[in-house]
């Protein structure tokens, strides 16, 4: 099985491989680019005096955002460009490697072959499933590695490597997403018995998955941490740390609240000494800005458990896959 | 007697048509039997039965004594080709052996090689680059080295010229004289069957209508001529009957001779016989000449 499997699926893990390397190279070069000009333009310089302090002075003598925002604004086009290939490609790599594995086989009416062969249904399918599986998920991390070793600049730079779109970028959620969408595609091209009507599946459940599990499921990953601090101040939170910051207004999501806990309006607002008098006659005496975040350091934590969310759903969908085959398709 | 293949009022229902139904027969160690029936009577849900890729909606089947669809190894101790060849079409035939080695516990790879050679077939060619002969021959080769008991085949020559038909249906007799096992073979070519079967199926709308030892049955059936108005004779079953001006003639079944002297006897084709029962489904389909053994 392990060898029929290979000879099967070579030639697909051969071009994924071969177009892993080629965005490798493409990756390298304007990573390269991006690296030379964060040391180069002070960034790093920056950002390694600044260290990760929880607060940063407001009036942006040294908090490095001036610097963080010019570079991001430098390589705004590439990272559009970026965001796009890094969303669609895990789900490329599963869906092409997976809607074929049984669609293609009841379209040539091959599975009468291989399933009249000494192996039962069953050991052919838990067989073809796990290696297959296990390749994508080779293959995702593979993919992983480049793209965070790509990321670190621009993570650094704008600290908004919490944040949606961007988490969903980088990190072992990326393998997560390749094999959920590799399981979807076997499973649909199982029910469908069409690869092109499996990928269609494919591609729109996929997407409803990953849009609920980023919107509904993520935040409440672990509970959210609170905080306030003063309006009238010298010190702000530092941006460049990398918290997720999920309410900055609106009922129970933070926003600016006066001395007696009311909330004001939502946003935030920062008045320095000097011109305290401003927020206190817009706020009142004593307001403070409250947020809901997820701190910087969860967010290995929240990788890890998206992608167990993931690889769960994979699971679960690859075991309803077998019995598909074993029962539905006589 | 042993039966290879035993099925008990099996049926087997696609949503709301019954592609085969109420199908009870059994055939012996060793016989080679011919499958006809008209497209769509069920033969090829009778033959995905019996190698367990489809699973029966009722009743039962026994397959060297087990069942096909839990038991893999029944598979491995059958050889199945289904309609149209299927084989992977950019595996060479090298790596279809290769296939097989690894997938059955039995394997005679210098056999399947000699095979080849013997035909001049190229064995390091994807196979999909070779002619449609070529494919069946590859294809036969591939369960003719599995070493099986039974062999299932599915229209194998349907899309064979006339040459690379009798060239295929020579070797696989040669297998099957070498090898000695049970053949069941579907096909539309009632020439084919005539000289290579030992036993006969008749599907019919799903339904079994004749079956048994060719020999017998064509011994058993005979076409009556006699005069116009003549009365049926008593003693056999009438299978068809066609009227002319002239003269009536009859299609019948019967354990012994026709005494009447109104009629005279004349024996009868295979291929009559088949093509009178595949005229009228309704036509002593049931019973049907009796089974090749009674089953339990």
């Amino acid at each position: 099985m392990i060898w029929l499997t290979w000879r099967q699926h070579r030639g697909q893990i051969l071009t994924a491989l071969v177009t892993l390397l080629l965005l490798g190279v493409l990756l390298f070069v304007t990573g390269r680019q991006m690296r030379d000009a964060f040391t180069s333009g002070g960034l790093e310089a920056c950002l390694d005096t600044l260290g990760t302090p929880a607060f940063v002075p407001i009036d942006g003598s040294s908090n490095c955002v001036d610097l963080g925002e010019s570079f991001a604004a430098r390589f705004f086009n590439l990272r559009l460009l970026a965001l796009v290939g890094f969303l669609v490609l895990p789900l490329l790599l599963g869906m092409f490697l997976g809607a074929p594995v049984v669609a293609r086989e009841l379209e040539q009416g091959t599975h009468q072959l291989v399933w009249t062969q000494g192996v039962g249904r069953r050991r052919w399918a838990v067989t073809k499933f796990a290696l297959l599986a296990l390749s994508v998920l080779v293959l995702g991390s593979i993919f992983a590695v480049a793209v965070d070793l790509w990321f670190e600049p621009l993570n650094r730079a704008t600290g908004q490597r919490f944040t949606w779109l961007i988490f969903d970028q980088q990190g072992i959620v990326v393998a997560g997403y390749a094999v959920f969408a590799f399981a979807l595609g076997v499973l649909a091209g199982a029910m469908t018995r069409r690869t092109l009507r499996a990928m269609g599946v494919t591609l729109l459940l996929f997407c409803i998955v990953r849009f609920g599990v980023a919107v509904w499921v993520r935040p409440e990953l672990a509970p959210r941490a609170e905080r306030s601090y003063p309006v009238v101040a010298t010190t702000m939170p530092n941006r460049l740390v990398g918290d997720w910051i999920i309410g900055g207004g609106g009922p129970g999501v933070g926003g600016i609240y006066d001395a007696e806990g009311r909330e004001v309006q939502g946003g935030q607002s920062f008045c320095e000494p000097d011109r305290a008098q401003e927020c206190v006659d817009e706020y009142g005496e004593g307001a403070m800005n409250f947020e809901i975040y997820q701190p910087a350091d969860r967010y290995w934590r929240f990788q890890v458990l998206e992608a167990l969310v993931f690889a769960g759903l994979s699971f679960v969908l690859l075991g309803a896959a077998v019995w598909w085959i074993r029962r539905r398709l006589t | 007697m042993t039966s290879v293949l035993e099925t008990s009022a099996l049926g087997k229902r696609y949503r709301r048509t019954w592609a085969l139904r109420d199908c009870s027969l059994a055939i012996p160690r060793g016989c080679i039997v011919g499958l006809v029936g008209p497209n769509g009577a069920g033969k090829t849900t009778l033959l995905s039965l019996a190698v367990g890729l489809l699973r029966p909606t009722s009743g039962s089947i026994r397959v060297l004594g087990s069942d096909p669809g839990r038991d893999p190894t029944v598979l491995a101790r059958t050889g199945f080709v289904a309609q149209d060849t299927p084989l992977y079409r950019d595996f060479t035939a090298d790596d279809l052996f290769a296939m097989g080695r690894r997938l059955n516990e039995r394997w005679d790879d210098g056999l399947a090689q000699a095979r080849l050679a013997r035909l001049a077939i190229p064995n390091d060619r994807p196979v999909g680059s070779l002619s449609g002969g070529q494919r069946a021959q590859v294809a036969l080769a591939l369960v003719l080295a599995k070493r099986p008991d039974l062999l299932i085949l599915d229209e194998p020559v349907a899309s064979l010229d006339p040459l690379a038909r009798r060239e295929f249906l020579q070797l696989l007799m040669s297998s099957v004289a070498e090898q000695g096992l049970t053949v069941v073979l579907s096909s539309h070519l009632l020439g084919d069957l005539e000289r290579l079967c030992d036993h006969l199926i008749v599907l019919s709308a799903s339904r079994v209508q004749v079956l048994g030892p060719v020999d017998e049955l064509l011994a058993e059936h005979r076409l009556l001529v006699g005069g116009r108005g003549a009365p049926e004779p008593t003693d056999a079953t009438v299978v068809r009957r066609s009227d002319t001006e002239r003269q009536t003639t009859l299609l019948v079944r019967t354990s012994g001779p026709i005494v009447d002297p109104r009629w005279s006897a004349h024996p009868v084709s295979l291929e009559d016989m088949v093509l009178a029962y595949l005229q009228d489904p309704a036509a002593g389909a049931l019973p049907g000449p009796r089974p090749l053994e009674a089953s339990g």
